[in-house]
């Protein structure tokens, strides 16, 4: 791969060109995680190159223990590699300082949970906007109109999410990770607490961010039917990258997971 | 909220000292706990709990727990 030297940014130092459509979202090279020593080590990622255009909605899958969720939490700056390489657009994460990084994953990244993660004291439109409160910077009014209506939530904008279903306080969820509208989401079984129904709706809606609003969302999931709404399926299994599937139906990503435990 | 009392805060992944750094005075933290990351120390008063929760939310960490340690006879914690 070759590296070319760009200018440095607020967040640091660049390891490639960051011109819109010319850099990925989200670039790991050559990762590598070793948790404990000893007997008790475990390889969960092992030598892992993978990039994440911008623009595009990319599901990571892989049976128990393959590496998906400790890949999407180094990249997103939770947890340090033990090697290798991660880039957020033209950023090396791991050349950053601690202060920089808080606020690279604070005002670059959007997360979407499964738990979805709201305040409880705050209503939807509170919950939207924090992380623009949190980062100091007023809130592009534009972009948060066209995101909220996107979400659908109509006059529940002012309810507290004790007085949403699962279904709007995910909505909720995904207009919050939006509203920075930040380099790259990643969404961690961003469907797993909901019905099929409200799970598709929202699986919809964030296929739409990618369609019609050119973000960039990268999810981990382990349901077929959720890879499904997926531009591109990476498939990790033991801590590399084994396969990759674009334009994917849940009836393939199914086919292909079952060859896992062949 | 008993001044004194130890907290058990549990966070989704294994969150590197880098991010936690703000609050590494107060907490302990243990990863040994596949897929989170524990934090585990005094808060004070509401106003401690609320600085504690305004940098996790900050970071963008995903809160699983918030629940108190409470001493034994013994002085170990459960």
């Amino acid at each position: 791969m070759t590296m070319v030297q760009g200018s440095t940014d607020q967040y640091g130092t660049r390891v490639g060109g960051d011109e819109p459509g010319t850099t990925a979202a989200a670039r790991a090279v050559g990762l590598t995680k070793v948790y404990g020593s000893g007997e008790a080590q475990v390889r969960a990622l092992d030598g892992v190159t993978v990039e994440f255009g911008r623009g595009e909605f990319t599901a990571i899958m892989g049976p128990s223990g393959s590496g998906k969720s400790t890949l999407m939490h180094c990249l997103a700056g939770l947890d340090t590699p033990t090697s290798g390489l991660v880039a957020i657009g033209g950023t090396d994460i791991g050349r950053l300082g601690d202060k920089r990084l808080t606020r690279l994953r604070r005002d670059k990244i959007g997360f979407i949970f499964q738990g979805f993660n709201l305040i409880p004291t705050l209503n939807a439109i509170e919950n939207i906007t924090l992380p623009l409160a949190l980062a100091g910077r007023p809130p592009d009014q534009a972009w948060i109109d066209l995101v909220v209506q996107a979400v659908g939530l109509g006059t529940r904008l002012r309810h507290r999410p004790s007085e949403l279903s699962g279904g709007q306080q995910q909505r909720v969820a995904v207009a919050r990770a939006l509203a920075s509208r930040p380099e790259i989401i990643f969404a961690d079984e961003p469907t797993g607490n909901l019905d099929s129904r409200t799970g598709a709706e929202i699986l919809e809606f964030m296929r739409h961010a990618v369609t019609d609003l050119g973000q960039s969302i990268v999810m981990v999931t382990h349901d077929p039917v959720a890879a499904g709404y997926a531009e591109r399926i990476v498939f990790l299994a033991d801590g590399h990258v084994v396969d990759e599937m674009t334009a994917p139906t849940a009836a393939r990503v199914l086919d292909r997971l079952k060859k896992f435990g062949e | 909220m008993t001044p004194g009392t130890s907290y058990e805060i549990v966070i989704s992944g294994r969150a590197s000292a880098r991010l936690l750094r703000p609050l590494l005075d107060d907490f302990t933290v243990d990863r040994s706990s596949e897929g989170v990351t524990r934090l585990i120390g005094p808060i004070v008063d509401a106003s401690h709990l609320q600085g504690v929760l305004a940098h996790l939310t900050s970071v963008n960490a995903e809160l699983i727990s918030i629940a108190p340690i409470h001493p034994t006879t013994d002085g170990a914690t459960t």
